[in-house]
């Protein structure tokens, strides 16, 4: 339990001077377009899976299922950003593409989609 | 990112023809409606009656109704024998959701008002300490053409070609709307007074109409928090009758569950509801054990292997019957 908390930590540490790294190096303009160009992409990877799951929600008997399928496709899209985020921030500042964005991708997508989870969850209480 | 683009512009635009079309199919919509299992909903918190407790054991069914759907839904559900897929009809076409919850609403009144009627009435016949004291107030609006846009959902019909609802008995009044061209006299319920002539022409929504009962006193006291949820229409009235029946002369349903559909009118007949099917495979999966149906829609499902009782009624005073026979 304590090396598995230190590791957190230590990651922890590694994604602050990997941040800061690469905040040096990138720009407003640049983030920008790296924000719209990642979500649009990871929007349209994940939209028809998340479409054809909504046009089944006519099954009651589905629901529940159908409505982890539809957190778990959410996180996925988050995950997706994340990754096209840094891929298209490569793209624009080739002194990035030494770095090594994975940790920063992970813990960010972790911080999000812990948020996902408990909206999720207080939901499905809620609902079901 | 341009290079990858430019390598690879033919596959790219072969994907991005099929995705549009995958997207094409599932999500514009197309002419066609469906209606699927739904749930059941407890009578137990929709009447609350003075010194009775409701039983726990009565449910309503609904069923959901979706249009329009999408090329995808129409291909996943027209060969399923639970759902039913059909053309829109020109009154699906023509009000919109809002309007069809707001007829919801105004069926469900009508059929609290009737349910509260007949079980009083009912119930006044084994013990004389009930009574319920209610009269006729003239037709209530719950279709009407579009084009006549002074009419509000829910507006009363008081007179029918200079004939006054207080000269006629509610089915006899009814009747007289019955007309291709007609004059109206409609009270709003702000109380404001208004007439509409109307003649029908090609196309036009036909008038409907619920009679619209007002309950002056009643004993014991009630009141009906059930009607301010969201789930509407009069196919309840009998599965409510029933509840309110059972509460007043204290039947004890053990632990059985009771559901059933139903709408019942003023001379107590129980009538053909939509979506049977659907409500035949929403209360086996609730493990309903009890189900009372119109006994005009029985052939439509007396084929689908269930594992509760069907009881088919003409009237609710035979649903009343068997229930008082069995249980009390």
């Amino acid at each position: 339990m304590k090396t598995f908390i230190d590791r957190l930590f230590k990651d922890f540490q590694k994604y602050k001077n990997l941040t800061k790294r690469i905040n040096e190096y990138t720009t407003v303009s640049t983030v920008t377009r790296s924000i719209l160009g990642a979500m649009f992409i990871a929007l349209i990877i994940i939209a028809i899976p998340v479409i054809i799951v909504i046009n089944m929600f006519i099954y009651t008997k589905l629901t529940f299922v159908l409505s982890i399928i539809l957190v778990l496709l959410v996180m996925t899209w988050v995950q997706l950003y994340f990754y096209f985020y840094y891929v298209l921030l490569k793209n624009y500042h080739e002194e990035i593409r030494a770095i090594n964005t994975r940790i920063p991708q992970y813990v960010e997508f972790a911080f999000v989609n812990i948020f996902i989870v408990m909206i999720a969850i207080i939901v499905f209480v809620i609902i079901f | 990112m341009l290079k990858f683009l430019k390598d690879n512009l033919k596959k790219i635009v072969m994907l991005a023809f099929a995705y549009t079309y995958v997207l094409f199919v599932a999500v514009v919509p197309i002419d066609y409606a469906v209606t699927a299992p739904g749930g059941l909903t407890s009578m137990n918190t929709a009447f609350v009656i003075e010194g009775h407790d409701m039983p726990e054991e009565f449910y309503t069914i609904f069923v959901y109704s979706y249009r329009p759907i999408t090329r995808f839904q129409y291909y996943l559900f027209k060969n399923d024998p639970k759902m039913i897929v059909s053309k829109m009809t020109p009154a699906q076409h023509q009000n919109t959701i809002i309007d069809e919850f707001r007829k919801g609403q105004i069926s469900k009144f009508y059929s609290y008002q009737t349910a509260l009627i007949h079980a009083y009435q009912m119930a006044s016949e084994k013990d004389d300490s009930i009574f319920i004291d209610y009269g006729f107030e003239g037709l209530s609006i719950y279709s009407y053409p579009r084009r006549l846009t002074e009419i509000t959902y829910g507006d009363v019909v008081i007179e029918i070609d200079g004939k006054s609802y207080e000269d006629y008995e509610p089915e006899a009044f009814f009747n007289l709307s019955e007309h291709q061209n007609v004059q109206y006299k409609i009270k709003k319920a702000s109380g404001e007074i208004y007439e509409v002539t109307y003649e029908q022409i090609a196309n036009d929504l036909p008038f409907g109409f619920f009679e619209k009962y007002e309950i002056y006193d009643a004993y014991p006291h009630f009141e009906t928090p059930g009607l301010s949820s969201l789930t509407g229409g009069p196919s309840g009235g009998m599965l409510q009758t029933l509840s309110i029946y059972a509460s007043l002369l204290n039947i004890n349903i053990g632990d059985k569950k009771i559901t059933g559909t139903g709408t019942v009118n003023y001379n107590g007949n129980v009538g053909r509801i939509g979506g049977i099917v659907q409500k035949i495979y929403t209360a086996e999966w609730a493990n309903a054990d009890i189900f009372f149906i119109p006994i005009s829609h029985y052939p439509e499902i007396m084929d689908i292997k269930v594992s509760f009782e069907i009881i088919p009624v003409f009237t609710i005073e035979e649903a009343a019957d068997w229930l008082y026979e069995n249980f009390y």
